[in-house]
C-alpha cells in the first residue's frame, strides 16, 4: 500500500512538472504569436498616423484631424495616436498642437480617470503620460499625488510637474522640498533635474525657498546647485553670500558655485574678494569648489593664495589651483616657476600635468618664438624643469618641430638643443 | 559490515534525493519571485527616467574601464562600442596589462594615440605603468599601459587613473549596446538610497552581426551547440537567477563583463582583490561587507534590460577552464571573506546568502556529481528501487527542464532579443536537451574546480577570445574573458 502511495505521489510530481513545462512551452509559443500580431498592427497604424498627422500638422489643418483619430480608449488605434503624438511632442514639433489634439482626442480626461486606481504601476503610467502630453489642466490632480506615502509615485509625479513646467507645478514642489528630500521620498539627483527643466522662472520660487531658512542643509544645497545652474541672475547673490559661512560644507561649496559666474561680477564686483576666504576652508571640496569659483570670475586678485594651494594636502585641490593659475596667464609664471623650483614635489607635478591638460605649453612655446625676452625667458625656464620632471614631451615636440623647419629661426634653438 | 554499508550508502541516497528536493524549491521561489519583479520591472520601464537621465546635466560621468590582455582580434570592437554608448558624460580608460602581441599597436594606430605625460595617482597600488596614450580628436578615450599584474590589478590601474566617481567594467571581448549604460545607470540616480554596484545582463554575442561601427545589425543564434546550451543558460542564469536575488537586496554576483561600481566605495574597500580569479565576485561581496561594517545604508541591484555581449567559449576545453576558473572564483571569494559565514553583523547577507552559496552552488556540484555515480550504481546492485530511480531522475532532470523552459519562457515574456520564430523552437529544444549531457559534464567540471581547490590549486586557467563576428583567426596568446 505504501509503495503504491509513493509511486502515485512521484507520478503526481513528474506529471505535474511535465504539464508545467508542456504548458511553459506552448505558453512560449502561443506568446509569441500573439505578440508578433498585436505589434505589427500597431507598427503599421503608427506608420499611417504619423503620416497623416505630420501632413496635417503641416499644412496648418489640425481640426480635420479630430474626426480621423478618434478610436476607442485601450484600443491598438488609440495606443497608435497617442505613441505617435507622444514621439512628435519628445522632437519637439507643433507642441501647442498636439497639446492641442490630445486635449480634443481625451486622453488627458483618459489618464486623470486612472489617477484614481488602486494599482500603482497604472496610476505612474498616467502620470508619466500627463507630463510628457504637457497637460496643464492635470496639474492640480497631480499635486496632490506629491503628498502621498508612495515614493515611486511622488517621484514620477515630480518628473511629470517638471515636463508640463508652469509656476503652480513649480510652486507645488518648491513648497514640498523639506519632504521630498528629508525623508528621501526623491533621490537628490532626480529632483535636480526635474527643478532645472522649470529654466529661468524657477529662480524666484528657489530663491524664495532658500531664504525661508525651514530647508534642511542637503535640500538648501540641492537648490543652490540647481541655481548654479541656471542662467546667472543678481538676486541669486545675495542669498548664496549669506551662506558662504553656512555650518555645512555642501551648503558652502554650492554657494560658490552660485557666485562663481563672470556675470555677477558687475552687480557685485567684490565677490572675489567675497570668496578668497575660502580658500583656506577646513574642507577639501569647499577650497576646490573656491578655486574654480575664482577662476571663473578671473580674478587675480587672489593669485598668491592660489599660489599656495598649488601644495595642498588634496591633489583635487593642488591640480585645480595649478589650473586657475594657468587660467589666468601670464600673470601667473612667476608663481608657476617658484612652485616648479620649490621643494613639494606634488604641486611640480599638478603644475606640470594642468600644463599639457590645458595645453599652456603651447602658449610656452609660442612665447619661445615671441620678442617678449622676459616671457620667452620664463616659459623656456618652465618648459625645461618639466623635462627634467620627467613632462618632456612638449619640448621634445617643441624640438622636433625645429627640426622640422630649421629655416624657423627660433632664436631659442640652441638653447634647447643641450637637453 | 556489508549491511552497515548498505545502510550508509542508502543514507546518503536520500540525502542525495532530498538535497535535490531542497534545491528544487528555492529554484522555484527564485523563480517565482524573479517573475513577479520582472513583471514589475516591465511596468516601471514605461515610466522610468530613462530620456531624463540622458538630457539632465546632472548625470555624474562614468568611466568605462576595458582590461586588456593579448587581445588584438577584440580590442577595437569593444573600445569602438564603448565610444559609441548613448551617455552624456563618459571616458573609455583601456588598461593594456602587458600585453605580448599587437594588442597595444593596434590600439595605437588605429586611434593614432600619442604619448602623453600624465601623473599616475597609486590610490590603490598596481604595478608600474609604462606610458599613457591619448588623441585630443578622441578625447574620452585614455589608454594606458602597464607591467602586467592581472585583470584586478588592471581594474586597479583604471580606477586610479579615471575621473569619473562612477567606473564600469567591461571585457574586452565584449558588445554593450548603444543604452546600457544610461540604463544600469538609472537605479543609482532614482533611488534615495546610495547604490554602490549595479549590474547588467551579459548576453552571448557569438552569432550576432555586428556593422562596420560595431553596432549589432542582426541577432541570431550560432550552429555550434555548445554555444546554444550556453544561450540557454545565460537566459536562466540572468533573468531569474539574479533578478531573483535582486529581490531579496541579497545579490552576490555581478558579472565582471558589464558591472558599475561607486570608485569612492571600491577605492575604500580596497580595490579589486589581486589574486582572486574571480575579481568582480569577490569585489561584490567585500563591498557588502564593507558597506555592512560601516553601517552605512545601500544597494547592490542587478538591473534586467541593459546588455552587454560577450564571448563564449567554443570548445569543450575552454569551456571547461571557463566553468572550472569561475567555480574556483567562487570558492576563494567565500573563503577570503569568511568572517561574514553565519555573522548576524552582516544581515541576511552572512546568515542567508553566503550559507546558501556554500551548501548548494559550492557543494552542489560535489553532492549532485557523487549523487548521480552513487544512485545508478546502488539502483544497479539492487540496493534502491525503481520509485526512488524515478524520483531521483524528476528532481535532477526534469526539473531542470521545466526551470530551462521558465527561463525561456521569461525572455519570451520580456525582452525577446531573439526575433525569429527558429530561434524561439531552437531555444526550446536547448533548454530540453541541456540536461541531458550539458548539465551534467558543467557538474563535472565544478567538481573539479572543488578538488583542485581543496588540493591547494588556486591559480587560473585562461580562455582564449577568437574574436568572432568579423574579426579573423585566433589570438597568439591567451585572454581573458568574463
Amino acid at each position: 500500500m505504501q509503495d503504491k502511495i509513493i509511486i502515485i505521489v512521484i507520478l503526481a510530481i513528474i506529471a505535474i512538472l511535465v504539464t508545467l513545462t508542456v504548458g511553459l512551452f506552448f505558453a512560449s509559443i502561443i506568446r509569441r504569436g500573439l505578440h508578433d500580431r498585436k505589434y505589427r498592427e500597431l507598427d503599421r497604424l503608427r506608420s499611417s498616423y504619423r503620416a497623416m498627422v505630420l501632413e496635417a500638422l503641416e499644412s496648418g489643418r489640425v481640426s480635420s484631424l479630430w474626426f480621423d483619430l478618434s478610436a476607442p480608449p485601450a484600443s491598438s488605434a488609440w495606443q497608435a495616436i497617442e505613441d505617435v503624438l507622444l514621439g512628435l511632442m519628445a522632437d519637439g514639433k507643433y507642441p501647442s498642437d498636439i497639446t492641442a489634439l490630445f486635449l480634443a482626442l481625451g486622453y488627458p480626461a483618459f489618464h486623470e480617470k486612472r489617477l484614481a486606481e488602486r494599482n500603482a504601476q497604472a496610476r505612474a503610467q498616467s502620470i508619466n503620460k500627463l507630463g510628457k502630453m504637457k497637460s496643464g489642466g492635470s496639474v492640480p490632480l497631480l499635486i496632490p499625488l506629491l503628498d502621498g506615502e508612495n515614493r515611486e509615485i511622488a517621484s514620477v509625479t515630480v518628473r511629470a510637474l517638471g515636463n508640463i513646467g508652469g509656476g503652480p507645478a513649480l510652486a507645488a514642489i518648491v513648497d514640498r522640498l523639506p519632504r521630498l528630500i528629508g525623508n528621501g521620498v526623491v533621490a537628490g539627483k532626480a529632483l535636480e533635474t526635474t527643478l532645472l527643466a522649470f529654466g529661468a522662472e524657477a529662480v524666484p520660487a528657489l530663491i524664495g525657498r532658500l531664504s525661508s531658512g525651514d530647508l534642511h542643509p542637503h535640500a538648501a544645497a540641492i537648490v543652490l546647485e540647481v541655481l548654479s545652474r541656471l542662467p546667472a541672475d543678481e538676486r541669486m547673490i545675495s542669498p548664496a553670500a549669506e551662506r558662504l559661512g553656512h555650518e555645512n560644507p555642501e551648503v558652502r561649496s554650492k554657494a560658490l558655485k552660485v557666485l562663481g559666474r563672470p556675470d555677477h561680477l558687475s552687480s557685485c564686483p567684490d565677490l572675489p574678494g567675497r570668496i578668497a576666504p575660502l580658500l583656506r576652508d577646513p574642507v577639501w571640496y569647499v577650497r576646490l569648489q573656491a578655486i574654480r569659483s575664482l577662476s571663473m570670475l578671473k580674478s587675480a586678485q587672489s593669485i598668491g593664495d592660489l599660489g599656495k594651494l598649488v601644495s595642498d594636502e588634496k591633489w583635487h585641490v593642488r591640480n585645480e589651483a595649478a589650473r586657475a593659475l594657468l587660467l589666468l596667464g601670464d600673470c601667473s609664471l612667476d608663481f608657476l616657476i617658484e612652485a616648479l623650483t620649490g621643494r613639494d614635489q606634488y604641486a611640480k607635478d599638478s603644475i606640470c600635468e594642468e600644463i599639457e591638460n590645458t595645453n599652456f605649453h603651447a602658449r610656452l612655446i609660442g612665447h619661445l618664438a615671441a620678442h617678449d625676452d622676459s616671457l620667452g625667458d620664463k616659459s623656456l625656464r618652465i618648459l625645461e624643469i618639466m623635462y627634467t620632471l620627467g613632462f618632456s614631451i612638449p619640448l621634445e615636440e617643441y624640438r622636433n618641430g625645429l627640426r622640422g623647419a630649421p629655416q624657423s629661426g627660433d632664436k631659442r634653438e640652441g638653447q634647447t638643443s643641450g637637453l | 559490515m556489508i549491511s552497515i554499508l548498505s545502510a550508509a550508502i542508502l543514507g546518503f541516497n536520500y540525502f542525495v534525493g532530498f538535497y535535490f528536493g531542497v534545491v528544487n524549491v528555492i529554484y522555484s521561489l527564485l523563480l517565482t519571485l524573479a517573475l513577479l519583479v520582472i513583471f514589475r520591472h516591465l511596468k516601471r520601464i514605461k515610466y522610468s527616467a530613462l530620456s531624463e537621465v540622458h538630457d539632465s546635466t546632472q548625470t555624474p560621468p562614468v568611466a568605462v574601464l576595458i582590461p586588456v590582455h593579448n587581445e588584438e582580434e577584440v580590442v577595437l570592437r569593444s573600445i569602438r562600442s564603448a565610444l559609441q554608448t548613448d551617455y552624456p558624460f563618459f571616458e573609455v580608460v583601456v588598461i593594456n596589462d602587458g600585453s605580448s602581441d599587437g594588442t597595444l599597436k593596434r590600439v595605437i594606430d588605429e586611434f593614432r594615440l600619442r604619448r602623453i605625460d600624465r601623473i599616475y595617482r597609486r590610490t590603490l597600488v598596481t604595478k608600474p605603468v609604462r606610458g599613457f596614450y591619448y588623441n585630443l580628436e578622441t578625447p574620452n578615450l585614455l589608454v594606458i599601459d602597464k607591467e602586467k599584474g592581472g585583470k584586478a590589478d588592471a581594474l586597479n590601474c583604471g580606477i586610479n587613473a579615471s575621473r569619473s566617481p562612477y567606473f564600469c567594467s567591461v571585457d574586452a571581448d565584449s558588445v554593450l549596446e548603444k543604452d546600457a549604460l544610461l540604463r544600469v545607470m538609472t537605479p543609482l540616480l532614482e533611488s534615495s538610497v546610495p547604490v554602490v554596484a549595479s549590474g547588467g545582463v551579459v548576453r552571448v554575442l557569438n552569432g550576432l552581426l555586428l556593422n562596420e561601427e560595431n553596432e549589432i545589425e542582426e541577432i541570431d543564434l550560432p550552429q555550434n551547440p555548445l554555444l546554444l546550451f550556453q544561450i540557454v543558460e545565460y537566459i536562466r542564469g540572468f533573468l531569474f537567477g539574479r533578478v531573483g536575488w535582486d529581490s531579496l537586496n541579497a545579490l552576490l554576483i555581478l558579472s565582471g563583463t558589464f558591472s558599475l561600481f561607486h570608485k569612492a566605495t571600491v577605492a575604500d574597500a580596497g580595490g579589486f582583490r589581486v589574486g582572486n580569479v574571480s575579481e568582480d565576485m569577490e569585489m561584490v561581496v567585500r563591498l557588502h561587507r564593507h558597506m555592512r561594517k560601516a553601517g552605512k545604508p545601500y544597494r547592490i541591484c542587478f538591473v534586467s534590460d541593459p546588455i552587454c555581449w560577450t564571448e563564449a567559449p567554443d570548445t569543450f576545453a575552454m569551456l571547461a577552464r571557463q566553468r572550472r576558473r569561475w567555480h574556483l572564483g567562487l570558492m576563494q571569494s567565500i573563503a577570503e571573506n569568511r568572517e561574514m559565514i553565519g555573522n548576524p553583523r552582516y544581515g541576511r547577507i552572512g546568515l542567508i546568502v553566503i550559507p546558501y552559496y556554500i551548501l548548494f552552488e559550492i557543494l552542489g556540484p560535489v553532492i549532485e556529481f557523487v549523487g548521480y555515480v552513487c544512485v545508478l550504481l546502488s539502483y544497479a546492485v539492487g540496493l534502491l528501487s525503481v520509485d526512488f530511480l524515478m524520483l531521483f531522475i524528476t528532481l535532477a532532470i526534469f526539473y531542470g527542464v521545466f526551470l530551462s523552459t521558465a527561463g525561456i519562457f521569461l525572455e519570451e515574456l520580456t525582452f525577446r532579443r531573439y526575433p525569429r520564430w527558429r530561434h524561439l523552437f531552437r531555444l526550446l529544444l536547448y533548454g530540453v536537451f541541456e540536461n541531458f549531457g550539458y548539465r551534467q559534464i558543467n557538474t563535472f567540471w565544478r567538481f573539479q574546480a572543488f578538488l583542485q581547490y581543496w588540493l591547494g590549486r588556486h591559480s587560473w586557467e585562461y580562455v582564449e577570445n577568437k574574436g568572432t563576428n568579423g574579426t579573423n583567426g585566433t589570438k597568439g596568446g591567451a585572454a581573458w574573458t568574463m
